[in-house]
C-alpha cells in the first residue's frame, strides 16, 4: 500500500505531464535554432533524474556525474535527429542508460564503491520498523549485485513511477522484454533476501 | 494451482493487473500456502523499498558545468542540412543521386564526348555522385 501510494505520488508530482512536454518541445526548438538558453532548460530540467539513473545503476557518485554529462552532451550533438521532441528527457535517460551499461560491461571497470549516505537513504522511520528499515537497506544494497540488464529494468521501473510500457521505452526495449527482465530482476533480490552470500552471476 | 505458477502471478496481484476469478483462486493458495506469502511480502518489501528511494542529488556544479561544455561545443556544428534530411531520408537521397546519375551519363555519347570517355564515365559517375553523398552524411553525423 505504501509503496503504491509512494508511486502515485510519484506519478503526480514528477512524470512530465502534457503541459511539460509541450514545454520540453519548445525548448528543443529554441535549442535547434540555436538559442543557447534553449538547452540550459533541458538540462536543469532533467539532469536530477538522469543523474539518479546512473548512481543506481554505477553505485559510484562520480561515474555518475561523467556519464550525466556524457548523456546530455551527445544529446546536444544529436538534438537535430531527435524525432519526438516532447520526449527529450527520456530519449536522454535511454542515452545515459546505454553509456551505463557500456561502463558496466567494460572489462577495465574498477570495483563499485558503494554510495555514500545520502543517495542511499535509509527507509523513512515513519513507515518502517527497525527489521524493515533493515530488509530495505538490503534490498537498495543488493540491486549492486544484479547483472546490467536487470539493473536496468529495475532502475528503469522505479525512477519515477513509470508504467511497464514508460519504463520500456525509457530503455528501448519492447515491453515484453523487460518484464521478463524485472520478473528476473526481481526473482534475484528475493533470492539475494533469503540468502545473502548469494554472488552476482550474468544471464545466460 | 501449483506454487510455481501461482509465485509467477504473485507480482501482476501487487500491480492489481489480475482477473478477478484468477485473484480469488490465488488467495485461496494463498491462504493455505506459507511459503507462497512469504514470496508475496518478499515482492512487496521489494516493491516498497524501491518505489520510495530518494532522486540523488547531484553536486550543484553539475549543471552548469553541461551547460558550459554544450555553450563550447556550439558553433562547431552548423545545420547545414534540414532536420528531416537524416537517416533512411539520406540513404533515399544517395540512391536518388545514383539514380540521375545513371540517367544522365546514358545521354553522354549524344553530348558529343568519345564513346570510351562516356563508358567509363557512365560507370562512374553514379557511384561517385553517390559516395560523395555518403561521405557528406558520415562527415555530418560524425560521433
Amino acid at each position: 500500500m505504501i509503496a503504491a501510494l509512494a508511486r502515485s505520488a510519484n506519478l503526480v508530482l514528477l512524470a512530465p505531464a502534457g503541459r511539460d512536454a509541450g514545454d520540453d518541445a519548445a525548448l528543443v526548438a529554441r535549442a535547434r535554432e540555436g538559442d543557447p538558453s534553449g538547452f540550459d532548460e533541458i538540462v536543469r530540467r532533467h539532469h536530477k533524474r538522469v543523474y539518479t539513473l546512473a548512481c543506481r545503476m554505477l553505485h559510484h557518485p562520480e561515474e555518475a556525474e561523467d556519464v550525466t554529462q556524457e548523456a546530455f552532451l551527445n544529446a546536444y550533438q544529436r538534438l537535430p535527429q531527435l524525432r519526438e521532441a516532447e520526449s527529450v528527457g527520456a530519449w536522454i535517460c535511454r542515452i545515459a542508460s546505454n553509456l551505463c551499461l557500456d561502463r558496466l560491461r567494460s572489462p577495465r571497470r574498477h570495483t563499485e564503491v558503494p554510495m555514500p549516505a545520502p543517495e542511499l537513504a535509509p527507509a523513512d522511520p515513519a513507515t518502517a520498523d527497525e527489521g524493515t528499515a533493515e530488509t530495505v537497506e538490503r534490498i537498495r544494497a543488493a540491486m549492486a549485485e544484479l547483472p546490467p540488464k536487470y539493473r536496468l529494468a529495475v532502475v528503469a521501473y522505479y525512477l519515477r513511477g513509470h508504467t511497464y510500457e514508460e519504463a520500456a521505452r525509457l530503455i528501448g526495449v519492447n515491453v515484453r522484454t523487460f518484464k521478463t527482465h524485472l520478473y528476473r530482476a526481481r526473482q534475484r533480490l528475493i533470492a539475494m533476501l533469503e540468502d545473502p552470500t548469494q554472488t552476482r552471476e550474468e544471464p545466460p | 494451482m501449483r506454487c510455481p505458477k501461482v509465485r509467477a502471478k504473485l507480482q501482476a496481484l501487487l500491480d492489481g493487473a489480475l482477473p478477478a476469478t484468477d485473484e480469488a483462486r490465488l488467495r485461496d493458495h494463498l491462504t493455505a500456502c506459507e511459503p507462497c506469502r512469504g514470496h508475496l511480502d518478499s515482492l512487496r518489501l521489494i516493491d516498497e523499498a524501491l518505489s520510495t528511494q530518494p532522486e540523488a542529488e547531484p553536486r550543484p556544479e553539475l549543471a552548469p558545468a553541461i551547460m558550459a561544455r554544450a555553450r563550447a561545443q556550439r558553433g562547431r556544428r552548423r545545420p547545414l542540412v534540414p532536420v528531416w534530411l537524416e537517416g533512411w531520408t539520406l540513404a533515399s537521397v544517395a540512391l536518388g543521386l545514383a539514380a540521375c546519375g545513371l540517367a544522365v551519363s546514358r545521354f553522354l555519347p549524344a553530348a558529343g564526348l568519345p564513346d570510351e570517355l562516356a563508358a567509363q564515365a557512365s560507370g562512374l559517375l553514379p557511384v561517385a555522385l553517390a559516395a560523395a553523398f555518403g561521405l557528406f552524411g558520415m562527415w555530418y553525423y560524425r560521433p
